[in-house]
């Protein structure tokens, strides 16, 4: 029996510290294969019908680089700050598998294309810093379907182009985790490098998981947990991984090098195989590929290309909307809050006295909402236009904040425009002055003494004053509207 | 010769249909006694003829030289909807669904190919007794091998079943059998011709290579293969001339004058009486001609079978891993695991030779021996490159024999045990030149006091495939070489 | 360095497993002996003086450098060399029929190759 003296991950990191590396395989969205012409078969496609002899293995076929992986990868170098490489090679690693056909898997051990790239970003009071060792260029797998007794194998994915794109082992929370890959993935759906479907397995991670006694500076031994396909199933596993590891160390006193498998219905990662001699990949370089010369031309070119990234977003919103540094990188961390915002934006009457105003509203009440809905920011039933449309009303002074926080709510529930709500819910305040005005001055008529009260102090009479408007108007004047003409009238009395 | 039935085919002296019948002929006379095919195409050769006799009735021209000209492919070399074996057992049934690039080519020229030829199992050998489909024996010695690895295409051509032959040379597989048959065997530059559906043994090292009776009837078929092929990503070259025209500017001593060959009395020494006499006259020869002679040392030649023979499995052993009965090929009928589907097919199906070359291999790049081994090569390889660099800074031609004996005696009729590292020593001379990627060329000697063949080789530097050809066709010209094989066509000619 | 490897039954075991070669008794003695042989013989390259070479994996390497110093004029009027590797552009062409794809297949299912045993993707 493993002894389960540990719970919950804060159990873990009472006594241990966590570190984790991870390797990203991102399908590169091209129209064809990365060896072969093939077109890349998306979503379902019926089995077997994007393969060629290329692709399947034949005798006598070679392989010859499809150029728009190698300027994509490019493209994503430069995009994480990383070197591009003077000059790449391609080195087979063998193994035999029934969805490898070529019996090794054409990749990059010596020189990959990117190197020395990172990742960072703002957290609470200090900076993350990620370091990605490299990116490689690589080609997908076949799949087989298991049955019974026999598997079945489909090739259709097999030479679809990858990049690899592996970090140092800089991670010591599942949150960092997690944070890291969003980001990765909205770069590499925005750069129009990855198609991102992550339930097609456009994108899929690989956890290096070990545990050391907090303060040791060696490493434990890890494990890889590998093929995880959502951002929830990561943090799972690596917190799965966490507890199991540290209950073996307290029991047995050691973990074993394993490859291991997430199941996502149980929440439980499963041993695929143990990490042994046997595991000899036999790298050697790629006979069939020569070196490629990347021109530093090339790589200009490719950069003077490249749309803003985060970090320039983030100025450009500080500079443009006067937006303050923590709320632009709360905005600039999604290229997909980044265009909800500007869409925002562009949608108000008048955008330098909005902007913050919006941003409030995006990462307070929308953000709130999409949390507790599990929802991402390009499903919000709110849309821009529409979270325009209610600030507006709000600053004119039509309804209260608190209203205004009530109509959101049900524009999120019920996905009606802001107008059609307040109409419905009667919230509509009067702010006409006439209106307001003659109902205070019989007001003031009618209540002498509670005006000798306010004249004499008494701050409380103000709210009797504006109580009574409140009445006679059902609810709908506008408070601030009425203390101020009630202050007018009486300086003029 | 080509270029003479050429002209009387044009000038229908003589017809396609009457080559092709006078070349089926032969391979029904000779096959029993010499097996120089494992597929012979009748029906297609003859339908293929008689396409090519009714081009000319209706279009009244021809535009290619190899218009209705027979010739032979080692089974190496991919053929769409043709059997095409590798000399294997495993692809004993295999049928290409593509064509490749040397196949595409010289039949689209319209040349007639009449059959596929034996050789050793995926080009592992030099005695074409590596493969289950048996041995070729050299015309006329049926005691005797066709030597190896492309026994049959040299044993088609010297029999008098083809015009010309396609082989592939990793380490003499082309120049060796052609020395043994009596016939020109030419190695091109690495990147010179596309290895694209040449089932590929050792990818740094192979080179389709044609063997033909005369250096012109080389130069014709060079025109084909040369072509530039886009599949192919170590196919460089590109030629600049014609080849034809090349060899029509034939100098005679104007194109010998002047010139200079290195040699070394060292790589001599070892050499059966008869080779050495034979080299001592030709050097004889050259220097009446006006070419001087230059004594060079190659002292990295000592390495050259280790090197090869450390680096050639290494690339075969991956190269090989896609047989293993998953996608096409043999698949054992006992299938109880994966690991036994994949160890069971390949045992079962594959050679001696070739499980000792990729054991061989396979160790060479195995975790802990890589350094010593492969990559030890790799560096010694670059040594053998730097000779060669060095030597062609002194002399515009290297000189050596092809082998240091004449054609082998088969096993059966040989009373020394069989020795692989003894076999491995017979490469010796045409080693070096695939380590470096040199072009090199085997010519015609003349036989020895047994009536068997001998050859010598010249090697040109990198890329100077047309300068040795066309040397070589001088040298064709003025010194007495015998092109025994000529007599097969002398009622075409 | 100077390695001299024991060739030995258990290291040709281990080399033909990651191979996926198996052998009888008798075969094995003999591999052992062919090895041995050879590596012997291959241990003579630790006499060649490689300090400082770099390793030439592929001559197509030297045959790129020439085709940049064509490029460059400085030498070379015969031939034309490329300086890069060709690379595919990214336009589809039409895959096999599934027909093709199929047509060597030891076993087959519902267009896709059949292997009797269980596989789990890795």
């Amino acid at each position: 029996m493993i002894s389960t003296s540990f719970q919950s991950l804060d159990d873990v990191l009472k006594e241990f510290d966590l570190t984790m590396g991870l390797e990203v395989h991102a399908q590169v969205d091209t129209k064809t294969k990365v060896w072969c012409f093939c077109p890349i078969s998306v979503g379902q496609a019926y089995e077997n019908h994007y393969v060629c002899e290329i692709c399947s293995g034949h005798p006598g076929t070679l392989p010859v680089l499809n150029e728009e992986v190698l300027n994509k990868a490019i493209r994503l170098g430069l995009a994480l700050e990383g070197k591009i490489a003077p000059k790449i090679n391609f080195d087979r690693k063998n193994y035999f598998y029934p969805d490898l056909p070529k019996g090794y898997q054409i990749t990059q051990f010596k020189n990959p294309i990117v190197f020395d790239a990172k990742m960072e970003w703002d957290h609470t009071d200090s900076k993350k810093i990620i370091r990605i060792e490299r990116i490689q260029i690589e080609e997908d797998t076949g799949k087989s379907t298991h049955h019974q007794d026999y598997s079945l194998l489909n090739y259709n994915r097999c030479g679809t182009p990858l990049l690899e794109i592996i970090t140092a082992p800089d991670f010591h929370h599942p949150d960092d985790a997690v944070v890291y890959l969003k980001k990765l993935h909205a770069i590499l759906k925005h750069l129009h490098i990855c198609r991102g479907n992550l339930q097609d397995g456009n994108f899929r991670c690989d956890v290096n998981v070990s545990l050391s006694p907090k303060g040791a500076t060696k490493l434990g031994t890890r494990c890889e947990v590998k093929n995880l396909n959502s951002f929830k199933n990561v943090e799972k596993s690596i917190i799965y991984e966490s507890i199991r590891q540290a209950n073996l160390l307290k029991s047995r006193g050691k973990v074993l090098q394993e490859t291991r498998l997430f199941n996502m219905q149980e929440g439980k990662t499963y041993l695929l195989r143990t990490k042994s001699d046997a595991d000899d990949y036999r790298y050697f370089p790629e006979p069939d590929l020569p070196s490629i010369f990347i021109a530093s031309s090339k790589v200009k070119d490719i950069l003077s290309q490249l749309p803003e990234l985060p970090d320039q977003i983030k100025n450009r919103l500080q500079s443009d909307y006067g937006l303050n540094h923590y709320d632009a990188s709360l905005i600039s961390q999604s290229f997909d809050i980044v265009h909800y915002f500007e869409e925002c934006v562009r949608n108000s009457s008048d955008p330098k006295n909005y902007a913050k105003k919006i941003a409030n509203w995006i990462l307070t009440e929308l953000f709130r909402f999409l949390n507790e809905y599990n929802k991402e920011i390009n499903d919000s039933p709110v849309r821009p236009k529409e979270l325009v449309e209610l600030i507006s009303i709000l600053e004119s002074g039509k309804i209260s904040h608190k209203q205004a926080k009530e109509v959101f709510a049900e524009m999120f529930d019920l996905k009606k425009s802001p107008s059609e709500i307040i109409a419905s819910k009667g919230f509509e305040q009067t702010s006409d002055e006439g209106e307001l005005k003659s109902i205070l001055e019989k007001l003031i008529l009618n209540h002498p003494k509670e005006l000798e009260g306010i004249k004499s102090g008494n701050a409380r009479m103000v709210g009797f004053f504006i109580g009574q408007v409140m009445k006679q108007t059902g609810g709908k004047a506008n408070a601030q509207l009425a203390t101020e003409l009630l202050k007018k009238l009486i300086d003029q009395q | 010769m080509i270029l003479e039935l050429h002209e009387k085919i044009k000038s229908k002296k003589i017809s396609a249909l009457d080559l092709i019948k006078h070349a089926l002929k032969s391979i029904r006379s000779h096959q029993k006694e010499n097996n120089a095919y494992i597929s012979i195409l009748d029906h297609h050769a003859e339908l293929k003829a008689k396409q090519c006799d009714e081009w000319l009735s209706v279009k009244g021209n021809l535009p290619n030289y190899l218009h209705g000209i027979p010739f032979s492919l080692k089974d190496l070399f991919i053929t769409k909807g043709i059997r095409t074996t590798a000399g294997s057992a495993h692809l004993a049934n295999y049928i290409p669904p593509y064509d490749g690039h040397v196949s595409e080519k010289l039949q689209s020229s319209q040349a007639v190919l009449v059959g596929k030829t034996g050789c050793d199992e995926f080009g592992m050998g030099s005695t074409n007794e590596n493969t289950p489909f048996g041995a070729v024996s050299l015309p006329g010695h049926p005691q005797h091998v066709a030597g190896g690895s492309s026994g049959g295409s040299a044993a088609s051509v010297a029999e008098g079943s083809s015009i010309f032959s396609i082989g592939t040379d990793t380490g003499g597989s082309v120049r060796l059998p052609a020395s043994f048959c009596g016939l020109v065997g030419f190695k091109p530059s690495y990147g010179v011709v596309s290895r694209y559906g040449q089932i590929a043994y050792a990818s740094s090292l192979d080179q389709s290579s044609p063997l033909a009776i005369d250096v012109s009837d080389i130069a014709v078929v060079m025109e084909e293969l040369s072509k530039s092929d886009p599949r192919d990503a170590t196919q460089v070259y590109q030629s600049k001339h014609s080849w034809v025209d090349v060899i029509k500017q034939q100098t005679g001593k104007k194109g010998l004058q002047g010139k200079t060959i290195g040699f070394h009395p060292a790589l001599w020494n070892s050499c059966d009486p008869e080779v050495q006499e034979v080299g001592a006259s030709w050097m004889k020869h050259f220097q009446s001609m006006g070419i001087e002679l230059v004594e060079i040392p190659m002292p990295s030649f000592e390495h050259a079978v280790a090197t090869y023979y450390l680096v050639a499995p290494a690339e075969a052993s991956a190269n090989l891993a896609r047989y293993d009965g998953v996608v096409y090929g043999y698949r054992t009928p006992k299938t109880p695991n994966l690991e036994s589907l994949f160890v069971k097919s390949r045992s079962e199906s594959l050679g001696e030779e070739v499980k000792r070359r990729i054991l061989i291999g396979t160790f060479a790049l195995s975790s802990g021996y890589s350094e010593d081994y492969f990559a030890k090569a790799s560096k010694v390889r670059r040594l053998i490159w730097n000779d060669f660099k060095n030597a062609f800074q002194k002399c515009d031609f290297y000189f050596t024999p092809v082998c240091a004996s004449t054609a082998f005696l088969k096993r059966q009729f040989n009373k020394i045990p069989m020795d692989p590292l003894k076999d491995y020593m017979n490469d010796i001379f045409t080693i070096p030149v695939n380590l470096a990627g040199v072009p090199a060329i085997a010519l015609p000697t003349g036989v020895s006091s047994q009536g068997l063949p001998l050859g010598m080789q010249l090697i040109g530097p990198t890329f100077s495939d047309q300068e040795l050809l066309a040397f070589a066709r001088n040298l064709e010209l003025e010194l007495p070489i015998d092109h025994g094989a000529k007599n097969h066509w002398k009622d075409f000619l | 360095m100077n390695m001299k490897v024991n060739v030995d039954k258990n290291l040709l075991k281990h080399v033909a497993q990651l191979a996926r070669l198996e052998f009888s008794e008798s075969e094995s003695d003999e591999y052992v002996k062919n090895l041995s042989n050879l590596l012997k013989y291959a241990d003579g390259l630790q006499k060649a003086p490689t300090e400082g070479i770099s390793p030439l994996y592929n001559p197509v390497e030297e045959g790129l450098m020439i085709g940049a110093k064509i490029q460059k004029g400085t030498q070379w009027e015969n031939v034309k060399v490329s300086e890069q590797p060709h690379l595919h552009i990214d336009t589809e062409k039409k895959s096999l029929s599934v027909g093709e794809v199929l047509s060597n297949a030891p076993d087959q299912l519902e267009n896709q190759i059949k292997i009797n045993a269980v596989i789990e993707e890795l």
